[in-house]
């Protein structure tokens, strides 16, 4: 159970804290 | 060459483990101390992630991916050198932090010479190169040693490492400084990102990102799946379904192969998305789930007669992570420069390993209450 959940699990994840897979805006180093 | 490198890198790091019998006689390794010497790996292994990711970020793949490979061939050789407990442990724990650079390297790679949409199957078929490995390792080391000795199964992967090394040296090369490539093939490349590689970030601002996080949290959260089935499906087969180890090759054979079909087919699954008019990263993101699903049906094992159709569930639960874990890891290159997937990648590696360390120490639980409960009836 644990492992059939834990893939679903991870994309909950995932997509809460980068939503769309957002590509990130790194500041430019001098 | 990412493939054969990560057939290599999964060959290394079993051959301790098919020799652990003979090491027991010829050195009178027990348990404990092979126990130690496995700690060692693990320990050195969720740690090398973080530096190794760092260090290909920052010296870039053409020497980065050889020093790395140099270190873990070095290391998994020294093993022949090794006559105690502690020297394994030793040549363990540097072969640990030698090969957990292989997926930063490869990784990264894989980001600078394919474009987005392509970068899933690329890491797809070298993700499947560690089931050529689980294979090869089990039928090359045991020849080698009847004939030659423990000693010499140690060495005769570093044959190939040196071998790859040579090659790698030779021949590879950015796509912006290799001769062989048109400006066509490039622009191929850099069709979907911006050709810039990105700026050089600190690595602890890596830690502030959300995406970074997401990441770990996936690899935390399925890592540890992959290693229950590589390590504790041969207790559960011996146990739920009573196969000895005779009986064992054909199954655990089948369910390598069923990995590495889904490994590059999981790669693959965007493609078709894409097609439909979903955008790169959605195409991701339902080939996860697709394979996430595949997965699902893993629950129902306990209720199965025959050890066939656990077979079944199994290797498609293992398909379904391999695909899943091709995914996963090309959103790395989706989410950040080039520049930082190197990093990006060993962070996330660092948090499945300690994922699997904990997930572990609960199957240990779980078996111990199972021979438990079985002894009691």
């Amino acid at each position: 159970v644990i492992a059939a959940s834990a893939y679903l699990l991870a994309l909950v994840v995932l997509y809460s804290l980068a939503p769309g897979l957002k590509k990130v805006e790194m500041g430019l180093r001098a | 060459m990412l493939f054969i490198a990560t057939s290599i890198n999964y060959m290394d790091r079993q051959v301790i483990a098919i020799l652990k019998p003979t090491l027991q006689h010829s050195i009178g390794m027990t348990e404990a101390g092979y126990g130690y010497v496995v700690g060692a790996f693990t320990i050195a292994y969720a740690l090398g992630l973080l530096a190794a990711g760092r260090f290909v970020d920052r010296v870039g793949t053409r020497i980065g991916y050889m020093v790395i490979m140099a270190l873990w061939s070095l290391s998994a050789m020294g093993h022949a050198m090794a006559s105690s407990v502690f020297e394994f442990g030793v040549a363990r724990f540097c072969l640990g932090v030698g090969e957990s650079g292989n997926f930063p390297a490869a990784i990264k790679v894989v980001a600078e010479w394919f474009p987005q949409s392509e970068r899933s199957l690329a890491t797809g078929i070298f993700n499947s190169g560690a089931n050529l490995g689980a294979i090869l390792a089990p039928i090359i080391v045991p020849w080698v040693t009847i004939r030659y000795g423990w000693h010499a199964a140690f060495l005769v992967t570093g044959i190939f490492s040196a071998l790859w090394i040579a090659l790698w040296f030779i021949r590879y090369r950015k796509p912006e400084n290799h001769p062989g490539l048109t400006s066509g093939e490039l622009r191929h490349i850099n069709r979907e990102v911006d050709p810039q590689t990105g700026p050089k970030a600190p690595w602890v601002s890596l830690l502030g990102y959300r995406q970074t996080w997401g990441f770990a949290g996936a690899k935390f959260l399925t890592d540890p799946i992959w290693w229950f089935y590589l390590y504790w499906m041969p207790s559960f087969f011996s146990m739920r379904f009573h196969l000895d180890i005779s009986h064992l090759g054909l199954p655990l054979v089948l369910i390598y192969n069923a990995s590495a079909i889904g490994s590059i087919a999981g790669g693959w699954l965007p493609t078709p998305f894409r097609r439909l008019g979903l955008s790169a990263e959605n195409s991701r993101l339902a080939s996860m789930l697709l394979c996430a699903c595949l997965v699902v049906p893993i629950f129902l094992i306990n209720f199965l007669p025959s050890e066939w159709a656990a077979i079944v569930l199994v290797g498609l639960a293992a398909a379904g992570h391999q695909g899943w874990s091709a995914n996963l890891l090309t959103t790395t290159s989706d989410m950040f420069p080039r520049s930082a997937v190197g990093s990006v990648t060993g962070i996330g590696g660092m948090a499945g390993s300690v994922g699997g360390f904990l997930f572990a120490t609960f199957a240990v639980t779980f078996f111990n209450s199972l021979t438990a409960t079985q002894v009691s009836l």
